[in-house]
């Protein structure tokens, strides 16, 4: 077994010998880190926004294209916070409180330095993790029958509330309209159509990278242009190369906080539904509640502490998001939302069995985690300060192309033009989503859940011969999966 | 040709341009969209063929049909000298795929892979408006025969032996690929056949989730096809046998017929999944110089050692590929269409 998975890691090392796929790495982490600095840009977004762009490549270039410019995006979210005390994306929230902080004691270099060499580590440190843990994971994941699939859909929807703070009753509305949605189509079982009202393309239902796109991306486009302006003043950044040097010394002195972090965001990452944008405020709280007291009044207040905690558990959540993502086809954030309708474009069937059937591909995508943070800090020691600049491009340039973008992207779905109204219907319904704090992963997750939940459940229930303690009791894996749903929806309520 | 139909090319070729035009090139896919790029379709006194033929696959990438024909592709262009594009359209069970060939223009620039018994069943048993006559059929690619499988250590070792098995149990679980196919048609025929037997039949939705059930035990029996199951499973699983008069190479198992079970329906004529290449209904009439282009470069591919030896790496599909010529092709299709008539009441038990 071991053996068999080493010959594997080295049939996906031998991929990355590729030139094409190192341009790939190469390509993807600084698309991502540009677009990432860019406010309003998320991980979500730039890979949307990328997949169309990848179609023509092989898969093995296109996706680890679009993996690198991923961690790219998730790390460069941080460098508009500490320069402009505006989060690039929702994962690098955290980063402002102490990075601008720092910048306006005049250490801007020496915290974007902080800021990439802990991205850097704790991207690669959890690919690591993700190497020898998805393998095991994907073995056990064969063993979750259609019922186990039911309940951990379930659990995913129920834990969104849990992971994000966010109101139990519309976390689980949002992720039922997204069950909703996804009924629509041919019933997976007799092949009959459901809501379709005689469209033919609605036959293959509604696909979750158009509604996507809709709620991540359009949704973004009308706030970003009902703000205005992103930012107005431009400041010079100064800074030498002892900062630099400082930086990785306040690294090296501080391996508990970084591992902390680390550890947390790889955590965080592989829950379904929660990313990057969790896990930053979870590093952060435990960074300070850790702290002696002392230290801990001092969050807040600049001090290198706080940066290390959002930025070592952001870049860490990408390599923990892949887990659930590759061994069981349900994305841990909405950036494996996305990258997982880029993997099906692409030819590959995320789920059980994808590390059987695609080995080598699934084991170069890990390991391009790893060339991809360290081109981090290549990129990033030298480059954030000019990267910084980006947050300056007026909304007047970046909607219209955003917005193009997202309709080559919602079309090349599935070459329907019938596929842009969706667009536009989620992207207003974003809106509203957002204006009402319903968190927008749910009906993302429910969209993507819908067919697995139904399946999962019809032909769980016909296989157990409609016996509902066997259904839910039958194995050790429905037990556990059934404590945790309730422990989900406890802790959401408990935490009130 | 109808304005409905250029907008529908013009949108296909947006997104080849879109696509390949990436982010860099904005404005001039945009203006693509708007001049309209299919000003040469419908010329006859062009060569053919001079601009890319579209392959429909009505799967998803990755599946069963949708690797055949990419095995097959490469070797097509070169006898051809033309570029194939395989465009998945997944959804339906393959009427989506299906109305959009239906769709098209008969021009030889769009054919499809589909696949038999589930063409038909888009029209006996959905609400496809299309039927056997609005197509031309250029050949057969391969017969994967169905087969049923067992569970490892099973207490039975051929499907004498399970239906024996289930007389006794009563009701015996027996998964199947779809709803309506062959698969699920081998298990409805089989349960009719004997009347002491019933089957708890559950559609599994596919080939992987059958493998493993089969694997993991949770079915009594499964109804699949060796190459569709993968016969990299070999010695894994336990093949009960093939609803055929003869036995196959890919996966050791015997007949219907050697086991003496040829008193169910269609073991003579030998019962399974054919994978086929169809147009738009009216190309042989409208462009016969097309229509022969297409089914004599396809005809020779079936002799290319390189198209073989794609086909063996491809879990040893080269073992079933089965050729048949346009006329042969018509009358399988004919075939099959009329069992599925003929047992269409089985169907209600579903």
């Amino acid at each position: 077994m071991i053996l068999a998975s080493l010959l594997s890691i080295r049939s996906g090392a031998a991929l990355l010998a590729d030139p094409l796929v190192l341009a790939a790495i190469a390509l993807g982490v600084g698309v991502g880190i540009v677009f990432g600095a860019i406010p309003g840009f998320s991980a979500t977004m730039t890979i949307i926004l990328l997949t169309p762009v990848t179609v023509p490549f092989n898969p093995a270039p296109a996706l680890i294209f679009l993996v690198s410019a991923y961690g790219g995006a998730v790390y460069a979210g941080s460098i508009p916070s500490i320069l402009i005390n505006t989060p690039g994306a929702p994962g690098s929230v955290v980063t402002c409180w102490d990075g601008y902080e720092l910048t306006k004691k005049g250490k801007a270099v020496y915290t974007l330095a902080v800021s990439a060499i802990v991205s850097s580590l704790a991207g690669i440190c959890a690919a690591v993790v993700l190497l020898f843990l998805a393998p095991r994971i994907a073995e056990f994941a064969l063993e979750f029958g259609p019922s186990q699939m039911f309940l951990f859909a379930v659990f995913a929807l129920t834990i969104i509330p849990a992971a994000k703070g966010a109101s139990l009753e519309k976390a689980l509305l949002g992720g039922c309209f997204g069950l909703l949605v996804a009924t629509v189509g041919n019933d997976p079982q007799l092949s009959q159509p459901r809501g379709t009202f005689g469209f033919t393309i609605l036959r293959s239902g509604v696909d979750f990278i158009v509604v996507l796109i809709g709620l991540f991306v359009i949704a973004e486009m009308f706030q970003l242009a009902y703000r205005g302006v992103v930012v107005q003043d431009d400041t010079e950044i100064e800074g030498s190369f002892s900062q630099i040097k400082d930086a990785f010394r306040a690294v090296a002195s501080r391996p508990v906080a970084f591992i902390r972090g680390m550890l947390i965001g790889t955590f965080v990452g592989s829950l379904p539904g929660a990313g990057a944008d969790v896990a930053n405020f979870v590093s952060y709280n435990e960074a300070r509640r850790w702290a002696d007291e002392e230290l801990a009044d001092k969050f807040g207040t600049g001090i290198i502490e706080g940066v290390i905690a959002g930025d070592s558990s952001n870049n860490a959540t990408q390599g923990g998001a892949l887990v659930p993502t590759l061994t069981l086809g349900i994305p841990g954030s909405g950036s494996t939302a996305a990258l997982l309708g880029a993997i099906s474009i692409h030819g590959l069937q995320p789920g059980p069995g994808l590390f059987d059937r695609s080995a080598a591909l699934v084991y170069a995508l890990i390991l391009s985690l790893v060339i991809g943070n360290l081109l981090i800090l290549v990129y990033g020691l030298p480059g954030a300060k000019y990267f910084g600049k980006l947050a300056y491009i007026p909304p007047k340039y970046i909607i219209p192309a955003v917005v193009v973008l997202s309709v080559i992207g919602g079309f090349a779905v599935r070459n329907s033009l019938f596929d842009l109204w969706f667009v536009l219907l989620f992207g207003v319904l974003g809106v509203v989503f957002v204006k009402y704090e319903y968190p927008l992963v749910s009906p993302v997750l429910g969209v993507i859940l819908g067919g697995i939940a139904e399946s999962g459940f019809v032909t769980g229930w016909l296989l157990n011969q409609g016996d509902p303690v066997e259904f839910f009791f039958g194995s050790y894996i429905s037990i556990v999966l059934l404590a945790l749903i309730l422990l989900s929806v406890v802790i959401t309520i408990v935490r009130r | 040709m109808t304005s409905n139909k250029t907008s529908r090319s013009d949108r296909r070729q947006f997104l080849k341009y879109a696509v390949t035009a990436g982010g860099a090139g904005l404005a001039g896919c945009l203006d693509s969209v708007g001049r309209g790029d299919n000003d040469d379709t419908g010329d006859s006194n062009g060569t053919y063929p001079e601009q890319n033929i579209e392959v429909i696959v009505p799967w998803s990438q990755g599946g069963g049909t949708d690797r055949a024909t990419r095995a097959t592709t490469p070797t097509w262009s070169d006898i051809l000298d033309a570029n194939f594009v395989v465009q998945n359209y997944p959804g339906g069970s393959t009427q989506v795929g299906g109305e959009r060939l239906y769709d098209a223009d008969p021009d030889g620039y769009t054919i499809a892979m589909w696949n038999m018994p589930q063409m038909q069943a888009t029209w006996i048993f959905q609400d496809a408006p299309y039927d056997m006559d609005d197509f031309d059929y250029l050949g057969t690619h391969h017969l994967d025969p169905t087969m049923w499988f067992a569970p490892p250590e099973s207490p039975y070792e051929d499907m004498a032996e399970f239906i024996e098995y289930a007389r006794e149990e009563g009701e015996v679980t027996v998964g199947t690929t779809a709803a309506i196919g062959n698969t699920a048609l081998s298990a409805l025929l089989i349960e009719d056949t004997y009347d002491d037997i019933e089957f708890n039949l559950v559609n599994l939705e596919g080939g992987t989730p059958t493998r493993q059930a089969t694997l993991s035990g949770d079915v009594d029996a499964s109804v699949n096809q060796p190459w569709a199951f993968n016969p990299d499973h070999i010695g894994e699983v336990i093949g009960l046998g093939t609803h055929t008069p003869e036995p196959q190479d890919l996966w050791p198992a015997p007949s219907f017929a050697e086991l003496g079970l040829d008193e169910i329906p269609l073991v003579e004529e030998g019962f399974g999944q054919w994978k086929l290449i169809v147009a738009p209904g009216g190309l042989e009439d409208e462009y016969p110089e097309r229509y022969n282009a297409l089914v004599n470069s396809y005809a020779e591919i079936f002799e290319q050692d390189d198209f073989v030896s794609r086909a063996e790496e491809q879990g040893g599909l080269d073992q079933i590929l089965d050729y048949n010529d346009p006329e042969a092709t018509v009358q399988e299709v004919e075939a099959y269409s009329e069992f599925m008539q003929e047992y269409e009441p089985l169907f209600d038990r579903f």
